[in-house]
């Protein structure tokens, strides 16, 4: 009879412990209870869903960049994988002879390596505090061509339309042009002397894994294609393709 | 015979709210057994249900670990990125690319008579032509900056130091000229 009487109110401070104590942090204790699971599971599915979508958009852009093998050539030819600066002499050799240049140099100066990196890494970037960049922008390596070379003013003006207008980046960095009389003897060469300094570029293809959140995986089209026909229309002066030739000689300090 | 009947009375009013109390007490005890079980139950539910949460997201994780792999080191997506950052690189690299010969046109176009270059610089990063120039007369060298000023092609038109060169009897003259963004 006495447990008859006590059960009831037992039970209830019971029910209200357990709801406490138990079912409520199981539902929910800001860590790992059951909601925070279920949107944790949510958050995964997503993530996942976002994966999936962008494996996807490779395959497209994949499809695509095989059928634009044209385009993909153009762009290779106007910002090189290498720095194939023996292109470049010899492309601006034939260019000075064609407009009857007397070329005096070509310097390819070679990209400067860092002594140090002094760039931080992500983990480094943001335990300082600093604006982590959400993604980091391509930058090409820039090295520098000095030409000097010898002619009247309409030759090294016409040099230097057909060298804007060759299939490669390039930015005239400084240009002089001055008198130029020779003070060797015999030699018969006058007129204007320039002298200038160009920037050229390239960019290797990077072997490190991709950045994941790049804007090109968003969606299963490249955008900005138009760049192709741009440089096709104001760049229509080909390289001229270098090819190894035959060698061998027994003595290769003989003239 | 009144008397038994008042007697018949009294244990009727006295046994019927007993019996009613009593069922209500056991229903109430039942429904907060219920309750109660249904508690502990749900409890079970949830500790159970977590557990196999966390083993789905365990799932979900792995098979992402897998996805992103598969993104990240595929020669197909290193291929797409390597195309979309020469496609970035060359729309920065054409907007640097300048055709000289269109400041020697405009330089042609405001050169007087009785004034020639005795040599032209030109500098990319201060964006900036100078120009070391020869005159007949100051008089020339006065026109001769009037005519770069009027030239919309040169915003800024800068005179620099003028010098009588007395062995070729011309007075030489240094201009800067300014160029568009």
């Amino acid at each position: 009879m006495k447990l008859k009487i006590l059960l009831p109110p037992l039970l209830i401070v019971g029910i209200i412990i357990v709801a406490i104590w138990m079912v409520y942090p199981a539902y929910t204790n800001g860590a790992d209870g059951f909601k925070e699971k279920r949107a944790e599971l949510k958050a995964e599915e997503e993530k996942l869903t976002n994966v999936e979508n962008k494996i996807e958009n490779v395959k497209k852009l994949s499809a695509q960049l095989s059928s634009i093998t044209d385009k993909k050539e153009e762009i290779v030819s106007y910002i090189p994988e290498t720095i194939k600066e023996e292109q470049i002499i010899d492309n601006v050799n034939f260019i000075a002879g064609e407009e009857g240049l007397s070329v005096k140099n070509i310097s390819v100066v070679q990209p400067k390596a860092k002594a140090v990196d002094t760039e931080m890494t992500d983990e480094e970037l943001e335990a300082s505090g600093l604006e982590v960049p959400a993604i980091k922008k391509p930058e090409a390596t820039l090295f520098d061509v000095e030409v000097s070379m010898v002619g009247n003013y309409d030759k090294i003006k016409n040099f230097l339309d057909k060298v804007h207008r060759f299939h490669r980046f390039k930015r005239f960095d400084t240009i002089e042009i001055k008198k130029y009389a020779s003070e060797k003897e015999g030699d018969t060469v006058s007129g204007l002397q320039l002298d200038a300094v160009l920037s050229f570029n390239f960019y290797k293809k990077s072997n490190k894994p991709a950045d994941m959140e790049d804007p090109v995986f968003a969606n299963g089209n490249f955008s900005g294609l138009q760049i192709v026909d741009d440089i096709k229309n104001k760049k229509n002066i080909s390289m001229l393709k270098m090819e190894a030739e035959q060698a061998g000689r027994v003595d290769p300090f003989s003239p | 015979m009144v008397r038994k009947n008042k007697n018949m009375a009294n244990i009727n009013l006295v046994t019927e709210p007993e019996k009613q109390k009593s069922k209500i007490a056991e229903g109430g005890l039942a429904i907060i057994t219920l309750v109660f079980v249904l508690i502990m139950l749900l409890y079970a539910g949830l500790v159970f249900y977590n557990k196999t949460l966390t083993g789905k997201i365990s799932n979900v994780k792995a098979q992402y670990e897998s996805k992103y792999q598969e993104m990240v080191s595929g020669e197909s997506t290193k291929t797409v990125l390597d195309f979309n950052n020469r496609i970035t690189i060359s729309k920065e690299s054409l907007k640097q690319e300048k055709n000289m010969v269109e400041d020697l046109a405009q330089i042609e176009k405001s050169i007087i008579s009785g004034v020639f270059l005795d040599s032209y610089e030109y500098d990319q990063k201060g964006n900036a032509i100078t120009l070391n120039c020869m005159g007949d007369n100051y008089n020339k060298v006065a026109k001769q900056i009037v005519n770069f000023k009027s030239n919309e092609y040169f915003p800024n038109v800068t005179s620099g130091e003028t010098t009588l060169d007395k062995e070729k009897g011309k007075i030489s003259f240094k201009i800067i000229l300014s160029l568009n963004k």
